[in-house]
């Protein structure tokens, strides 16, 4: 029923999926909790940054990750360099385009959790010599357990339901960078509607599947006010 | 209320200028027709409208009401296909360009290349730009040529896949590949870009056809734009601009 080239692209989907909301969490967090807690005058500036990618066309984005992933670029020689491959039309390179483009959906759940922390418990817990360490992994991750698990589920849905940037820097190299939404595309418009439709109900399933799962574990007032922040 | 209304029917009106063709063109021969539309429009007071992507895409957007009056595909099959299937009027169907492949490369000179210098620089290529074999002829014909070279299967997975002609130009361009299989055309305006002729019997011949579609018999700037197509001044153009012209009948 699913050909071997469908099989590959949802691998691979679920890998870059994967592997971008591991990053977005690592990256997210610590951005998240400046944005949280930072009094910077210069904040409004970075909450827009990180909030960019909700309102600009993937073609922007795209656009210049493909003049950065240039081999003559600066950013391509660097990462040349320093790995000894070529950035375009890689795995990496949908990495990076994923990470940048999913940013919001992981950093506004966790942004919002962490401004309803309590001061006073962590202050509580500071003044009773629990370190940075103690006070994240004991307080701040049980109360937050959800958000992260929304910004997680939110990052990687995001970034499985990904085409436009992908579209623009991925070259459509089955096994290597023909993820499941280009191989869709790819079926639609050579007119194999069959596989097309498999795949379109495939995605769509999934997706209100994670979906479901998000809203059930979130109070829904959670995650419509990360979602409007 | 009145205003909005009034605002809208105006919005409608221009939209359906009667005085427009709405062409569909094949990525490769988007650049020829801005100048033939130029020179259309200085010649006759009609207006073009132009839509470029690939041949299969435009097919597909056709076949599901794209309101286009003509199809300007960069093959002969979608054209036949669309008489086939009703929506392009048979008599209307002509070859008016033959397209030639070529392989281009920012970094190596091909201009004394022979096949034995080619075989061995594809082969040794980190990534080769092609349109999608599915959907752009000239992707087929790029295909065909890789296959000649016995490279199809080896190169898998070093092909990138442009949804079009000109996204395979813009990989190439960019500098994100450093060989492309392309049309000549759109390289005739370009600098820095060292290309060698595919030679003709490596892949089936590009035979790219105009079709009147049904929605553009009644249509009087349709129906004069596939006459001027037809004239000895676009005829002048589509040559200079990398094409050869099919014999008459």
């Amino acid at each position: 029923m699913l050909h071997a080239h469908d099989i590959a692209a949802i691998v691979l989907t679920l890998q870059l999926a994967a592997v971008s909301t591991v990053i977005l969490l690592i990256l997210g967090t610590p951005l998240a909790w400046w944005l949280a807690h930072s009094h910077n005058r210069a904040k409004p500036l970075f909450e827009a940054i990180v909030a960019l990618p909700l309102v600009l066309p993937p073609t922007v984005l795209g656009f210049y990750l493909l003049l950065a992933f240039a081999p003559d670029s600066p950013f391509g020689q660097l990462w040349l360099s320093a790995t000894g491959h070529s950035l375009a039309f890689s795995f990496s390179a949908l990495v990076i385009g994923s990470v940048l483009y999913s940013l919001p959906f992981v950093v506004q759940p966790l942004q919002a959790s962490f401004e309803q922390l309590p001061v006073k418990l962590l202050e509580a817990a500071s003044t009773l010599g629990a370190d940075f360490k103690d006070r994240f992994f004991s307080i701040v991750l049980p109360l937050s357990r959800r958000s992260f698990i929304t910004a997680a589920s939110l990052g990687f849905a995001h970034t499985v339901g990904e085409f436009g940037i992908v579209l623009m820097i991925g070259g459509n190299i089955p096994g290597k960078t023909q993820v499941l939404s280009i191989a869709l595309f790819d079926r639609v418009e050579s007119l194999q509607f069959q596989q097309a439709h498999i795949l379109a109900a495939g995605l769509v399933v999934f997706s209100l599947l994670l979906l479901t799962v998000v809203y059930r574990i979130n109070k829904p007032t959670v995650l419509t006010a990360a979602r409007q922040s | 209320m009145r205003l909005i209304l009034l605002f809208i029917g105006c919005l409608l009106a221009s939209h359906s200028w009667s005085g427009s063709a709405h062409i569909a063109v094949a990525a490769n021969f988007k650049l020829t027709l801005e100048l033939l539309q130029q020179r259309f429009q200085e010649v006759s007071e009609h207006q073009l409208i132009i839509s470029g992507a690939s041949t299969g895409v435009l097919f597909n957007q056709i076949t599901h009401g794209a309101p286009y009056h003509v199809l300007l595909a960069a093959d002969e099959l979608h054209p036949h296909k669309l008489v086939q299937q009703g929506y392009g009027l048979a008599a209307s169907r002509y070859t008016y360009a033959l397209g030639q492949l070529v392989l281009a490369s920012r970094s190596t000179a091909l201009a004394t290349a022979d096949e034995h210098f080619i075989r061995q620089q594809l082969s040794q290529a980190q990534t080769i730009a092609i349109a999608n074999p599915k959907i752009a002829p000239y992707g087929l014909a790029a295909q065909q040529s890789l296959s000649h070279l016995q490279l199809w299967q080896p190169l898998q997975g070093r092909l990138v896949r442009g949804n079009n002609i000109s996204q395979a130009q813009q990989f190439l361009m960019t500098g994100n590949v450093d060989w492309a299989f392309i049309p000549l055309s759109p390289l005739l305006a370009e600098q820095g870009i060292s290309y060698w002729p595919i030679p003709a019997h490596w892949y089936q011949a590009i035979r790219q056809q105009a079709i009147l579609l049904q929605s553009g018999q009644n249509n009087s700037a349709a129906l004069a734009f596939m006459a001027f197509l037809q004239s000895d001044d676009a005829l002048a153009i589509i040559a200079q601009q990398g094409y050869r012209l099919p014999e008459r009948p």
